[in-house]
């Protein structure tokens, strides 16, 4: 009798799987590609990935025409003898008419279907089946994978914000901070690179600013990662003024420092009803300054960061306001905002008299730790 | 009275009523709370869990005062063999449906998340024929059964690290925002969740301490109130509110995030795994059902196994759509609400009066 049951229970458990997933049979998405061709007609790109031993090629691209997202997946199916899945979908990327018309619609489509992870990065491009179909890079075998090291790699060590699904969705459903993608630019004879940062309104794109001012962003939004290196220029009469010694005289009448950033702390302070700080701490280490003047004493030392910071702060300053006539809040203020009782019950419109009429000061704070291996 | 070898220690009645209170609930909680609390859900559970302890206590209470029956004697004693085994029946009739609603969710994740393409029926068969087996062991069994499952399983707690580092501690303020009636709304949901202390019912004629069983059994409960209470607490910082109100499996999505080296979809390891932490809910279920067809029929038990067992498969071919699963768990949580959180206080009352009463019209 027992034995009977365990040998049922084998065959049943062995039959829940409904069909076979054979490897060569598969051909496994990387990166899918969505631009709107005509109202209501979209053309899809995918990037596959085959483990055929018989092909020569180990990926392969296709496009197709259709309606919606998966009625373009069914149309590529038409296309290819492999079985297409998603479950290594490592990059969507989307044209900016989508961006500009509203990204819900697709977003559900993305979240409804369970095969595809919430890791997947999302960005926007100019033109999406060229960029797939580029092949000016040597590093990969395919493309998907080539875009996804790039985000992974940006995410990770310098400043693009996180734009994985899980973050854009979160951002976008949460009334009071705004999501953003980064942009994906192609041009002849280069691989694809990162030439920005797209804005959101709600789930509208905006705008753009360039990659490397969204560090005044990510020191608010990403704890756990780190910064690219922040490169500042100003005249050489700032460090005259503040009584610092050049060791050699200036070709140019401005000066140019790289700093790399070590630790990063940012917070929102909300001092009272009408003024909001940014306040933020960078511990920074010098890695290029030029002309080159010492930087020995504490004095010196305090001077320089002072110099730095008034840059920063002016730099961010600018952003802010940019960010406000756009109407757009990637840092989350908003959201600070509401967390506080009194305003927790704001509505949209209430939200945005009390939004513009906020002084937002930048208040960023420099520390050089190090100075390289010189002084 | 039964013999000492079937006798378990105390300390097993802590698996048993934490295993039977971890199952399917725990990976949709979240979302159904904060549907009713907002982001106090974590209110909710706390006021849950004093309450749970609080009905803890008073189940061990009417244990106490019975010398060692369970709650199908209990029943009969109190009102007599023809109530009695109405409302007992109504027992055997809530654990068929709990194991079946029980088995319905997972069939319908597993059916979500990979497995899809296969029948209903075919999954219902494959959990239906390994329950039957482990509780045509008898009781011993189903104790190794919540004993393994709890050190096979608890160890996921802590893929919860990765998702840790996308959290949001501002998503959680105000504290108190919501008002109290809908914080109490949220008690009333976590109903299916919590439920599973009411085992202790059933259980503790097989207990040989009985006097440590209140101490295993209040440690058990707390223990899964912090493990709901870290896991609510989590989904509130890591998803958005309209985020946590869409998905339907707020944990499922939470671990789909979690991607290791030698891993990429984490997700679909943790839903096979899952079978293991339903397996005891199953197997006390199906135990507790066919000990009430027993004393209610006077039936063997290996045939009430069998038959229940049989009503579970044939019933999995009519509720299979996703609306429908909602609709039956919702009305479980319901009548288990007000089988376990309600019903034992008036038992209590009911028992603690009914001696009085008798030696009063005994004295006139």
């Amino acid at each position: 009798m027992r034995k009977c049951l365990i040998l049922v229970c084998c065959l049943v458990c062995t039959g829940c799987m409904p069909y076979e997933k054979i490897i060569e049979k598969q051909g496994i998405a990387t990166i899918i590609g969505l631009e709107l061709i005509d109202e209501n007609l979209y053309k899809g790109t995918i990037s596959l990935l085959q483990f055929d031993r018989k092909e020569e090629q180990t990926s392969v691209t296709i496009s197709a025409e259709g309606i919606s997202i998966k009625d373009i997946r069914q149309k590529l199916e038409q296309r290819t003898s492999h079985d297409i899945t998603s479950g290594q979908l490592r990059t969507l990327l989307f044209d900016q008419k989508i961006a500009e018309r509203g990204f819900t619609p697709y977003i559900k489509t993305m979240q409804r279907d369970s095969s595809i992870g919430s890791l997947t990065f999302l960005a926007i491009a100019d033109s999406p089946e060229s960029i797939i179909k580029n092949h000016n890079y040597e590093e990969y075998p395919e493309m998907g994978t080539y875009i996804y090291q790039l985000f992974d790699k940006h995410q990770k060590m310098e400043m693009l914000i996180n734009s994985n699904l899980h973050d854009f969705i979160t951002d976008l459903y949460e009334s009071g901070i705004d999501p953003t993608l980064p942009i994906i630019s192609n041009e002849k004879g280069t691989a694809p690179y990162i030439s920005g940062i797209a804005l959101f309104s709600d789930d509208k794109m905006v705008g753009s600013i360039p990659l490397l001012e969204t560090l005044y962003i990510k020191l608010f939004t990403n704890h756990d990662s780190y910064l690219g290196d922040i490169s500042i220029s100003f005249p050489t009469e700032v460090i005259k003024d503040k009584g610092i010694e050049l060791m050699e005289k200036p070709v140019e009448d401005k000066i140019k420092m790289t700093l790399h950033p070590l630790v990063y702390h940012g917070e929102i302070d909300l001092i009272n009803e009408e003024a909001i700080n940014l306040n933020a701490t960078i511990s920074v280490s010098i890695s290029e300054i030029q002309p080159s003047f010492t930087i020995n004493t504490k004095e010196s030392n305090i001077k320089l960061e002072q110099i730095i910071e008034e840059q920063l702060n002016k730099n961010f300053l600018v952003l802010l306001e940019e960010l406000r006539s756009l109407n757009t809040d990637p840092i989350g203020i908003e959201r600070k905002i509401k967390s506080i009782r009194k305003y927790s019950r704001l509505d949209e419109k209430e939200f945005s008299e009390v939004y513009s009429a906020l002084t937002l000061k930048p208040n960023i704070n420099v520390e050089i730790k190090r100075a390289g291996a010189i002084d | 009275m039964e013999t000492n070898t079937r006798n378990i220690n105390a300390y097993l009645a802590f698996f048993i009523i934490h295993t039977s209170q971890i199952g399917m609930g725990i990976l949709g909680v979240p979302k159904i709370i904060f549907l009713e609390a907002n982001k106090d859900a974590w209110i909710s559970i706390i006021l849950s869990g004093l309450f749970i302890s609080f009905l803890t206590w008073l189940i061990i209470s009417i244990l106490k005062r019975n010398k060692g029956k369970n709650l199908y004697e209990i029943h009969e004693n109190l009102f007599g063999r023809f109530i009695g085994n109405i409302i007992n029946l109504c027992i055997v009739i809530y654990f068929i449906e709990l194991n079946y609603s029980i088995i319905i969710s997972y069939i319908e994740l597993a059916i979500t998340w990979g497995y899809e393409g296969i029948y209903e029926w075919v999954g219902t068969l494959a959990l239906i024929l390994i329950t039957i087996y482990a509780v045509l062991g008898g009781f011993r069994v189903i104790v190794g059964v919540c004993f393994l499952s709890f050190f096979m399983t608890i160890w996921m707690i802590f893929i919860i690290y990765q998702p840790l580092s996308s959290i949001d501690y501002i998503r959680i303020l105000p504290v108190l925002s919501s008002t109290p009636d809908e914080i109490l709304n949220g008690v009333f949901r976590s109903s299916y969740t919590m439920l599973g202390f009411e085992t202790l019912f059933f259980i503790f004629p097989f207990i040989k301490e009985k006097k440590k069983l209140h101490l295993y059994s209040q440690l058990a409960i707390w223990f899964t109130i912090v493990l709901l209470l870290t896991i609510t607490i989590i989904s509130i910082l890591y998803f958005s509110p309209k985020e946590l109100e869409d998905s339907v499996w707020p944990l499922v999505s939470m671990i789909s995030s979690v991607r290791f080296p030698f891993i990429e979809r984490f997700e679909v390891l943790a839903i096979s795994l899952w079978i293991l932490v339903i397996f005891p809910n199953l197997c006390l279920s199906l135990f507790i059902s066919s000990k009430g067809v027993k004393h209610i029929f006077n039936l063997k038990q290996k045939h009430g196994i069998w038959v229940i067992s049989l009503f579970i498969f044939v019933s999995s071919f009519f509720i299979t759509k996703r609306v429908d699963n909602d609709i039956f768990i919702d009305k479980i949580g319901l009548i288990g609400f007000y089988l376990w959180f309600i019903y034992p206080v008036f038992l209590y009352f009911i028992i603690a009066i009914k001696p009085k009463i008798f030696t009063r019209t005994k004295r006139s």
